[in-house]
């Protein structure tokens, strides 16, 4: 395990380095591992594909017009979703300040992965679509520590650097974010 | 063993978590954001290769240094000769 997240970190560097020159095949390899896992968690974060959508654009394009320092011991992928992180914040911002645009959240359908069974799958689509709800009833504090601990496949301590907050604040939080979604699973309404 | 149960609340939790579906952009919208962030890199590519602002900056004066270098020189030759001219052969009113 260990090994495997050296070999991965080691690959990520290789990367770096590569896209730093300019590198086509080494943009296209972040773009192939990165892009489900950076739309997924934008999405379950603004709750909007569109949103998504744009803010993962403008990710990419900061990856390819200034890639990080490639640094052993810091790996892309928490530069990658601090960026989209930023970037919804941002939006979030701006949005406010656009009373405009307050209004319009829409729902997001999310199609759930093929299934073994049908009895399996109205199973997975019903606990996933109260997970989805309660998910959304979460503060963006809760909700982005729990979305990069569950989803990300970051790190407790990368996740803590991509908040910008101590891991100790992170333990805490996600403590509570979990109590909450557990209450708002158990109440749905 | 309450906090027993919490734990075991918080391990399915994070399970149901881990388990919800990956999403992903459609075909064409995520073809569009690569070819943008290439198409980027291909900039950044390109400004890479252009020498540094500096040397750029003394070919610049050195290329057009030559020209005002030419027209100078030529001028102060003329005007020195049109000088000497007006002083050999004398202008009414110059004394």
């Amino acid at each position: 395990m260990v090994d495997e997240m050296n070999s991965d970190a080691r690959l990520e560097q290789s990367w770096l380095e590569e896209l730093r020159l300019g590198d086509e095949a080494a943009f296209r390899q972040v773009y192939r591992v990165y892009r489900p896992r950076l739309y997924t968690f934008l999405c379950r974060l603004s709750g909007r594909a569109d949103v998504a959508e744009d803010l993962l654009q403008e990710v990419w394009l900061r990856l390819a017009s200034n890639p990080p320092q490639p640094r052993p011991g810091l790996p892309l992928g928490p530069w990658l979703f601090r960026v989209a992180r930023n970037l919804f914040v941002s939006y979030l911002r701006n949005r406010n300040r656009d009373p405009g645009r307050t209004g319009e959240l829409t729902a997001l359908e999310i199609q759930p992965a093929p299934t073994p069974g049908p009895q399996e799958a109205l199973f997975e689509l019903e606990t996933s679509g109260v997970l989805e709800k309660a998910l959304k009833r979460l503060s963006l504090s809760e909700r982005e520590a729990l979305l990069l601990v569950a989803g990300s496949r970051l790190s407790s301590a990368e996740v803590a650097e991509v908040l910008e907050i101590r891991p100790e604040t992170l333990r805490k939080r996600l403590s509570r974010a979990r109590a909450h979604l557990a209450e708002w699973m158990r109440r749905p309404e | 063993m309450k906090f027993n149960r919490e734990q075991s609340e918080e391990t399915e939790l994070d399970h149901l978590l881990a388990e919800l579906p990956l999403l992903d952009l459609p075909e064409d919208a995520a073809g569009r954001q690569e070819a943008a962030a290439l198409a980027c890199l291909a900039r950044r590519r390109r400004r890479r290769r252009r020498p540094p602002a500096l040397a750029r900056a003394g070919e610049m004066v050195a290329r057009f240094g030559e020209w005002l270098l030419v027209l100078l020189l030529g001028g102060g030759y003329l005007l020195s000769a049109i000088c000497r001219a007006l002083t050999v052969y004398g202008v009414p009113g110059v004394p």
